[in-house]
């Protein structure tokens, strides 16, 4: 334990954190976006696969052990994500307690000097999202338990918010682009030989996670694919 | 005053081991028994400091730099000689001894030549263990280039920044023992005069340049590694903070100057453009193993470089030196530079400027490979002059650079002052009236990691249990007077600025007292630079305040020590009516423009003694004996 | 060229600071950008009024004195320069251009442009060496380096210690200068044996010092007068890593035999 605490009190370790925590709520989003583009294959089998989650390790652990499991690790993940992100903003502003007259920037890029605003609204979505679809009713659309098909094609029929969860999906895809990239920095993973590759591979992820997470909203609100009777 | 060098009566092969075998030693359960203050943070000063902190003793370091790494070691590019002889050329400890002597055109100290030859392999190993990253070929093994002067190839670098990766491995060794609490650092700290009680160096007063406050450090021995006095000239190769302020002060309390005169003038610098340049950059030497040097064959030639051809090009120094070619020693080459401008086929408007071309090398070797052994200093030089290196050839020309004279020092390094120590550029022992390039870095790690650890426990010995504190009233005295002195320097209130008086000084040096100096121009010389001094002490103004950060005030200081050296180096021109390796005196050239030495009167080290304000300073000499090495005359032909 | 000077006066550490504005007439454009500096410092102290102070020495881009921000930029326009290297033709006749000190709680300014870089003496301190006394040594060709393997060193250990990384990151982090020392050390075979405790003694102090935390800008890369690549940040963090989570607390303890 004491070397935890050692190794998380230094500026370093404290990006280890973030960069290990950050990778798997990426990896989290992987899954989320698969399972989602079951959508497209109609409402039974969405809401069986929603079922399935439920039941994975079910006869070992018991119904929802695992999903649970998962769960309060991703709560934890994000936790640690923000939490140790708030001492880093902390510690760097102490840095700097003079600002410069002349504030430029020269290589970071937009993605990477956007980090803390887009970090902040992900937070603000991720509240909403999870009101919406996991405790239910709000923003006044019908919510069934279990009925995931029905129920997100209330919320996407028709108004303002499919729209809104694109424009999320892009603070998503402009997150990671940096956050994905470096992950492998901070780690120490990236080198020369494959800097490129890293940073394209990071911008691949983050583009076809947008897309990915894009298409259901998109496709409800255009009738693309029906709602559900 | 006699002045006993302490070299040992026995051959010089053999010499160094005679002497510290017959020295005495302090031992490590006394050595934190003794303090140590070491002005100046640059390769001697801080190899010094960290090898007197790991064995024990309390050293306290000093430097006017807001780091020890900023010392001006750090800009050294080219490399640092060793005689390992891996290049299996036939070098050896003799042949550097031999190289070093001849370059130094006989007139410097055999034993301590031959010492530092022996010790150079040394400092690579020792280098190497620091961690510094000397370059290797491919294979693994140490690299090697060629230098002027010399017909082996036994140059160590680190790219072109040597001097830094040096500089940072004793900086490193120091920081170590600054750790460790064996070494106390002080930054931003300029020495102002030493302190002498009894005879004997016990200490120093300090500026704290950022506060202004004087302070005073007792110690049982002081060691001045503050470098050379290149800018007496303004416009050098060193940094602009270079100064000889700590030296002279020393000199002013009795330690002698010798050879003052000697200073060495760089033959491929940038050449000057205009009135408010600062100082000259320095391309490396080694610059002259690829490149060619040549002037257009007719007088102001303005077609571009490119368009001039082979047969009107003028490659001075392969026709004048087919043996060395564009590889002569530096004073050589310099004056080879200074001869064809002076005749006319300077470059340029100013007519100052010749220059060194890479296009045969480039179509020899290839762009890669001459961009693998120089790309940084090509790029620098793109940087300064907006010329790319490349496409068109470097404009260079020679610029003062390195000094050889200095405090006069015996062979354990110390001054006349008991307990008052030099090292590095700051003495004046091993390179004679001129030094090869690449053996600055080594003179100066040889005395700080090697010679001067084992040296200075003989006179500890012997000034055992004799303690002085800073309460002495010896300290106060100094102290004041030094107060005094700067309270002298704010109160002129004239009209004047430190910097105008530099660059006045270093004109009236460089046309004076440069690159050729004759009788004549120096007696001129001797009337000029009291009257300036003279109008400095009644026409000067510094600003802001004494007891604040003032760099006008530091300047100031400085350049008042400089008003006076100047003059003991016209002096000590004057007297030495010889030429000898950079000391070109027109009135002693062979018909070809060579040096001409006159060995039966000048084969001696003129060491200056200060016999007070506005008395003449005395000369006293050390015959230099030459029983290893019958000096010749010198010839790179 | 004429130019319009605004630069950060500040009379000494505790003093509050603000920004001058001087006029500069008949500059060549050859001058460099320091010089201009000595002339206007000619200019004001035969005017009565205190000169600039700034930072300088070698003027030729090794020394790492010279520190000062210049339109926002670390060192000022250019790549791979220090502030002694920029010269008046990279800027446009009748320009302002705006001069700063360097911005960060562990360079705290002591007068006007010159900032107090202790700190990253102290960094140097922590670990930054090779435990190596001088006198007699192996020789070095016994341990061969390879050519890459050294060259990679070198241009770690080209860093000049100017602090310009910690002035142009955005979180004024002085990862940069801290993890190129790291490297050049421990690429080389004689930094093994300290590799471990250095990269965690100096990771800590560079904490201490004040200094911030690295977002991966790359801002430091950019404007670092050596070119020093971010990759030893990387090669530093998995250093450091290792020694704290991967090294045995207590290598040479023992075990209970029951």
């Amino acid at each position: 334990m004491n070397k935890l605490t050692q190794f998380y009190g230094t500026a370093v370790g404290k990006k280890f954190v973030v960069a290990v925590t950050g990778i798997m709520m990426a990896g989290f989003l992987v899954m989320h976006m698969i399972g989602n583009l079951k959508a497209f294959a109609g409402a039974t089998k969405l809401d069986a696969y929603a079922l399935y989650l439920r039941d994975i390790g079910q006869d070992m652990f018991g119904h929802e052990t695992v999903l649970w499991i998962a769960r309060i690790g991703l709560v934890v993940a994000v936790v640690a994500h923000i939490f140790t992100i708030v001492l880093l903003v902390k510690q760097n502003h102490k840095a700097r307690p003079v600002k410069y007259h002349v504030k430029k920037s020269f290589v970071s890029t937009f993605p990477a000097r956007m980090m803390r605003v887009s970090g902040l609204l992900l937070l603000i979505f991720i509240i909403v999202h999870i009101a919406q679809f996991t405790f239910g009713e709000w923003l006044s659309t019908p919510f069934e338990e279990g009925k995931v098909y029905s129920n997100i094609s209330h919320a996407f029929g028709s108004g303002w918010l499919p729209w809104f969860y694109v424009f999320m999906m892009f603070i998503v895809c402009i997150h990671l682009c940096h956050g994905l990239w470096s992950f492998f920095q901070t780690l120490g993973i990236d080198n020369p030989d494959r800097n490129k590759l890293l940073r394209g591979l990071a911008i691949v992820v983050s583009l076809v996670l947008f897309i990915g997470f894009s298409a259901v909203p998109v496709a409800f609100a255009t009738g693309l694919i029906g709602v559900a009777k | 005053m006699e002045l006993d060098s302490k070299i040992p009566n026995v051959p010089i092969q053999e010499a160094w081991r005679a002497h510290i075998d017959s020295i005495n030693l302090v031992g490590p359960k006394n050595r934190p028994k003794y303090d140590i203050v070491v002005v100046g943070s640059g390769l001697a000063g801080a190899s010094a400091a960290a090898s007197l902190g790991a064995m024990g003793y309390n050293v306290k370091l000093f430097c006017f730099q807001d780091s020890p790494r900023r010392a001006h070691s750090i800009a050294a590019q080219g490399g640092i000689n060793a005689s390992k002889n891996y290049r299996n050329d036939g070098d050896s400890t003799w042949r550097l001894f031999y190289d070093t002597q001849k370059g130094g055109d006989f007139r410097g100290r055999e034993a301590n030549v031959y010492r530092l030859a022996e010790t150079s392999t040394q400092i690579i190993d020792q280098c190497v263990a620091q961690g510094v990253p000397l370059a290797r070929e491919y294979g693994g093994n140490l690299a090697n280039r060629s230098f002027g002067g010399v017909l082996v190839e036994r140059t160590f670098y680190a790219r072109g920044q040597t001097g830094q990766q040096l500089l940072l491995g004793a900086y490193q060794a120091l920081e170590e023992q600054v750790a460790l609490g064996k070494v106390k650092q002080y930054p931003r700290t300029e020495m102002h005069d030493i302190v002498k009680i009894d005879g004997r160096c016990r200490g120093i007063v300090v500026r704290d340049l950022m506060t202004g406050e004087i302070q005073t450090h007792a110690a049982d021995a002081v060691v001045l590694a503050t470098g050379g006095y290149s800018n007496v000239y303004h416009r050098s190769t060193n940094a602009v903070n270079c100064n000889v302020t700590a030296a002279w002060r020393a000199h002013k309390q009795g330690s002698l100057f010798a050879n003052p005169c000697f200073v060495q003038i760089h033959p491929t610098c940038i050449p000057v453009h205009g009135d408010n340049q600062s100082k000259l950059t320095l391309m490396s030497e080694s610059l002259r193993n690829d490149g060619r040097i040549w002037v257009p064959r007719k007088k102001g030639d303005d077609r571009r470089p490119r368009d001039i051809p082979e047969e009107e090009r003028y490659y001075y120094l392969e026709e004048r030196y087919p043996s060395f070619g564009n590889l002569v020693p530096r004073d050589v080459a310099s004056r080879a530079a200074k001869k064809v401008c002076d005749e006319g086929y300077g470059l340029g408007e100013t007519g100052f400027g010749v220059y060194l071309d890479f296009r045969d090398a480039i179509a020899k070797h290839g762009k890669d490979v001459i961009e693998a052994k120089y790309g940084n200093l090509f790029d620098m030089y793109k940087d300064i002059t907006d010329d790319d290196p490349y496409e068109t050839p470097f404009k260079i020309y020679p610029a003062p650079h390195y000094t050889m004279g200095g405090l006069w020092v015996d062979y354990n390094l110390m001054t006349n002052v008991p307990g008052l120590y030099a090292i590095g550029e700051a003495n004046f022992s091993d390179h004679g009236a001129n030094r090869l390039g690449a053996s600055s870095l080594m003179q100066c790690l040889a005395d700080g990691y090697f010679i001067l650890p084992q040296t200075i426990g003989d006179y500890l010995r012997d000034i055992y249990q004799q303690k002085i504190e800073e309460d002495h009233p010896e300290f106060a005295k100094h102290a004041e007077a030094v107060d005094e002195k700067i309270d002298a320097l704010m109160n002129i209130k004239g009209s004047r600025t430190p910097l105008s008086f530099q660059k006045e000084l270093g004109d009236i040096m460089w046309n004076y007292c440069g690159m050729s100096r004759n009788a004549e121009d120096l007696k001129k010389e001797l009337e000029l630079i009291p009257a300036l001094r003279k109008e400095f002490w009644s026409e000067l103004k510094v600003a802001g305040t004494k007891d604040s950060f003032n760099q006008s005030l530091e300047r100031a200081g400085r350049v008042a020590d400089f008003l006076e050296f100047a003059e003991l180096m016209c002096k000590d021109a004057l007297e030495r009516d010889e030429s000898c390796g950079c000391h070109l005196r027109e009135e002693h050239v062979h018909e070809d423009g060579e040096a001409k030495r006159d060995d039966e009167k000048f084969s001696y080290v003129a060491a200056w003694e200060w016999m007070g304000e506005n008395v003449a300073h005395q000369l006293h000499t050390e015959q230099l004996d030459h029983q290893a090495l019958k000096p010749t005359t010198r010839s790179y032909k | 060229m004429n130019f319009i000077l605004s630069i950060w006066r500040q009379a000494s550490p505790e003093a509050k600071g603000k920004m001058v504005k001087y006029k500069m007439s008949n500059v060549s454009e050859e001058t460099s950008l320091l010089e201009m500096l000595d002339m206007l410092n000619e200019k004001l102290t035969l005017k009565d009024e205190e000169p600039v102070a700034f930072d300088s020495d070698c003027r030729e881009g090794i020394c790492g004195s010279c520190s000062l921000v210049v339109n926002g930029r670390a060192h000022g326009p250019g790549k791979l320069t220090t502030s002694c290297q920029v010269f008046m033709r990279s800027f446009t006749d009748g320009q302002t251009i705006h001069l700063e000190p360097y911005r960060s709680a562990a360079l705290p300014v002591i007068k006007d442009l010159v900032v107090d870089r202790t700190s990253l003496d102290r960094i140097i301190q922590s670990g930054g060496y090779i435990s190596a006394h001088s006198g007699p040594k192996p020789e070095p060709n016994s341990v061969p380096i390879g050519y890459d393997e050294l060259e990679e060193s070198m241009d770690a250990a080209a860093c000049i210690g100017c602090g310009a990384c910690a002035a142009a990151c955005p979180n004024g982090s002085a990862m940069l200068f801290t993890a190129a020392k790291i490297g050049h050390l421990g690429l080389l075979p004689q930094g093994q044996p300290e590799r471990s405790s250095r990269a965690k003694a100096m990771v800590q102090q560079m904490d201490d010092e004040g200094f911030g935390a690295c977002t991966n800008y790359a801002e430091c890369q950019d404007a670092c007068p050596k070119g020093i690549s971010i990759k030893f940040i990387g090669r530093m963090n998995k250093d450091f890593a290792k020694a704290m989570l991967c090294d045995e607390l207590d290598p040479r303890g023992s075990m209970d035999a029951n």
